[in-house]
């Protein structure tokens, strides 16, 4: 989707018609739109929402949503079904020209509290003709597909209010956006379906009425082992996000820690050592997991030297017989004696002199497939020998390898302490109430893991009980024409959500892997070389910074402040959008995805922007979707932004919003300057509203 | 690039897992999902649990 054109109408401070056209090209695909704060930004955000969506798509910082038409219209009309508020848009996709429009009267407003609104959407189709939807209904569907309302949040967002999106507990959410942005979510609607109540369990229910005793109550037992299962998972679940939360508690206290002057040096130690801990940790769990798999693959052969000196014995024995390795083969001589001739040329008559002194080689010449028999043993001895050496010698280096994490984790662990006690016994009573709460915090998370592991056996167990429930329901023989058939398609309904879900699981992996890689490639070009941004499996944005320590360099997750996370925020939206922008280009068995060009509408993106990110995302702006719509106050466009933003050559078009009011707002300005040019961005007049001026 | 971590354009794996099934079990899965997109944005769900409960008896007859 590409925004063309906005026209608003009497809608809320926008008096009167104003209309807007935005930069689209592939080159010039900024629009930038200057604005004070007060004077109608955000409006004109919720202007591009309410087309859309209606009130329901308002952002939840408007003000008076119930509020649709200008406030000198509401206070002076004597014809309510006469006034009218409109906002029509039109925009292109795949290929095809929308224009809708929608309308409210003061009436309506009135009555239904600004919810009550009409919506028209015509299509001009690629062969030039125009569609108009049948029914508002209609209009809304196409719109919802087009712009699925639960990416609203991540397309249309006042950027002062996007950092939520870089925190762990709202991983859900970025999960739920992805998925739905790139497709996964109509798989896993697909599936919820199949599973629900209202399709398998009526084939089920099919089943159990048409059957013998002892399989209705099986099919009972299955029923009542899935609710079982689904209560353990949604335990689980919670307890995830109760671990979340209360990882999240600890890093805001670690922030403040951070904060304060007395705490910042062994608070940043503890972090460092933290981070340690966590990388040796799982050194320690991957060098146990080698150490297993070694004694399972090779451990055996510690136990077979015993075996293998008797074997050696054996052959030297052998050889020093003379028996291996046999000079001359059994069936060699056999063959001389069938033939009746000697290799010498001699006859060899049967019975004859010649003929038996051959013969009696018979009994000392080899016997093949003993000769081999030795053979295979004398090899085994060596690749066994060879194994005991590898594997002593593999054995002795895992376990120094443990034992050095061992006691590295112990270091750790007894700085942690160290550092524990000395932040906990600080005079500052802030440090001090801190640390307390921050040890309580980890006393939680531990009960938390604790409760975790348990919930997981728990769930194990569910799936194994309903595993086997499920097995004894398979191998039923179902006698009736009716049971055999519910049977039958039961089964196909499980057939098909277990094909669906190992689909969804491999797509998720795969388009979650290519998703990081954009983030990381997005987060580079924005920021600073020893930050790295990465998606998490579980879909969380880490922020980290290579720092080193005794053991090496060590990757540390940054506390992160408003700033970062707004940075973060902006960086994951704009690494989706690129995603799907070439979805159609990534094979899936969903087919017609289209590739969506989306347009990022930014309010205030450079608010609590850290002064060493603001040029980079100024700079990056274009590159951050196929279309950008930016609306800066004259306190954000400045320095580096301006610079960067106003150098690129990809501002196709520019407005700023001019306040007509009776006085002017003392804390905002009355002049913009923009590249060496002054607009009067105040006028005195009533009724007060905002017109939009074109640079 | 090591073999298990291809890049999902050159090693599709969903498209493996799907190309696996049976023809009828691939069609059945295009229909399901035909129906499913086209729902997507309606309000009422028991329009689809009706479509997903006719498509598995026509193909479970």
């Amino acid at each position: 989707m590409i925004l063309k054109k906005l026209t608003l109408e009497n809608f809320r401070q926008y008096l009167g018609r104003q209309e807007i056209i935005f930069a689209s090209g592939k080159q010039k695909n900024v629009t930038l739109i200057h604005g004070e704060n007060g004077f109608g930004k955000t409006c004109f955000l919720n202007a591009l929402l309410w087309g859309f969506y209606g009130h329901g798509g308002f952002t939840p910082d408007l003000p008076k949503p119930e509020q649709i038409l200008p406030d000198s219209i509401r206070e002076s009309s004597r014809r309510p079904e006469e006034e009218v508020a409109r906002v029509s848009i039109i925009f292109d996709h795949g290929g095809e020209t929308y224009s809708l429009n929608r309308t409210t009267t003061l009436a309506k407003e009135r009555a239904s509290k600004g919810e009550d609104s009409e919506l028209e959407l015509s299509v001009l189709k690629v062969d030039g003709q125009t569609i108009n939807c049948a029914s508002p209904r209609e209009a809304q569907r196409i719109i919802d597909s087009i712009l699925p309302p639960e990416l609203r949040e991540l397309l249309f967002f006042n950027g002062e209010r996007i950092d939520h999106l870089a925190m762990e507990q709202n991983a859900e959410e970025i999960s739920d956006a992805v998925r739905r942005m790139l497709g996964l979510k109509l798989l896993d609607d697909t599936i919820a379906d199949l599973l629900s109540p209202n399709v398998r369990n009526r084939f089920s229910q099919e089943w159990r009425n048409n059957t013998d005793e002892e399989t209705a109550q099986l099919l009972d037992e299955e029923q009542k082992a899935i609710a079982e299962l689904a209560t353990k998972r949604d335990s689980l679940e919670t307890c995830k996000k109760n671990q979340s939360a209360v990882d999240e508690e600890i890093k805001e206290i670690d922030r403040r820690l951070d904060a304060n002057r007395e705490a910042r040096e062994l608070q940043r130690r503890r972090v460092t050592l933290e981070a340690e801990q966590t990388e040796k940790q799982s050194a320690l769990k991957e060098q146990e997991k080698q150490l297993a798999e070694l004694i399972a693959a090779d451990g055996y052969t510690l136990f077979c030297t015993g075996l293998v000196r008797e074997g050696k014995e054996i052959t030297h024995e052998l050889r020093a017989a003379g028996r291996i390795p046999a000079r001359v083969m059994n069936d060699f001589i056999q063959d001389l004696l069938n033939a009746g001739k000697c290799i010498c040329g001699c006859a060899l008559p049967e019975g004859s002199e010649a003929w038996k002194s051959v013969e009696a080689q018979l009994t000392k010449a080899g016997d093949p497939e003993f000769n081999n028999a030795v053979r295979d043993l004398d090899r085994a001895i060596g690749v066994i020998e060879s194994t005991v050496t590898r594997t002593q010698e593999a054995l002795r280096r895992h376990v120094q390898d443990r034992d050095h994490l061992v006691e590295r984790l112990r270091l750790i662990r007894e700085d942690l302490d160290e550092i524990r006690e000395r932040l906990g016994s600080k005079d500052d009573q802030e440090v001090h109430q801190l640390e307390s709460d921050r040890e309580k915090k980890q006393l939680r998370l531990r009960d938390l893991d604790r409760e975790e592991g348990r919930l997981n056996t728990a769930v194990d167990d569910g799936e194994l009980k309903l595993r086997q429930i499920q097995e004894s329901l398979r191998v039923k023989q179902q006698k009736g024409v009716e049971a055999a058939r519910a049977k039958r398609r039961l089964e196909r309904v499980d057939e098909v959500a277990n094909l669906l879900k190992e689909i969804l699981a491999s797509e998720s992996e795969d388009l979650g892997k290519e998703l990081g890689k954009e983030i990381e490639r997005v987060f580079s070009r924005v920021t600073l070389q020893d930050y790295r941004l990465e998606l998490t499996p579980e879909f969380t944005l880490r922020l980290s910074k290579s720092i080193r320590t005794e053991s090496g360099l060590v990757s540390v997750e940054v506390a992160h402040g408003q700033g970062h996370r707004q940075v973060m925020s902006l960086v994951f939206i704009s690494s989706l959008v690129a995603l799907a922008q070439r979805r159609n280009e990534i094979p899936s068995i969903m087919k017609d995805l289209q590739g969506g060009d989306y347009p990022l509408v930014m309010d205030s993106p450079f608010g609590q922007l850290g002064e060493e990110f603001r040029g980079a995302i100024a700079k990056n702006v274009p590159q951050l979707a196929p279309q950008a719509i930016v609306l800066v106050s004259s306190s954000q466009y400045r320095g580096e932004v301006e610079r960067e933003l106003g150098s690129s050559n990809r501002i196709g078009r520019r407005y700023y919003l001019r306040y007509h009011a009776p006085s002017k707002r003392e804390d905002a300005a009355g002049k913009l300057t923009l590249g060496g040019s002054t607009f009067e961005i105040y006028k005195k007049d009533e009724p007060e509203h905002t017109e939009i001026v074109e640079v | 690039m090591p073999s298990s971590d291809p890049p999902p354009r050159q090693a599709p794996r969903s498209l493996a897992l799907f190309k696996q099934a049976s023809p009828e079990m691939q069609s059945l899965i295009k229909e399901i999902m035909a129906k499913e997109r086209m729902e997507q944005h309606k309000k009422r769900r028991e329009d689809i649990y009706q479509d997903l409960l006719r498509l598995i008896r026509e193909y479970t007859p």
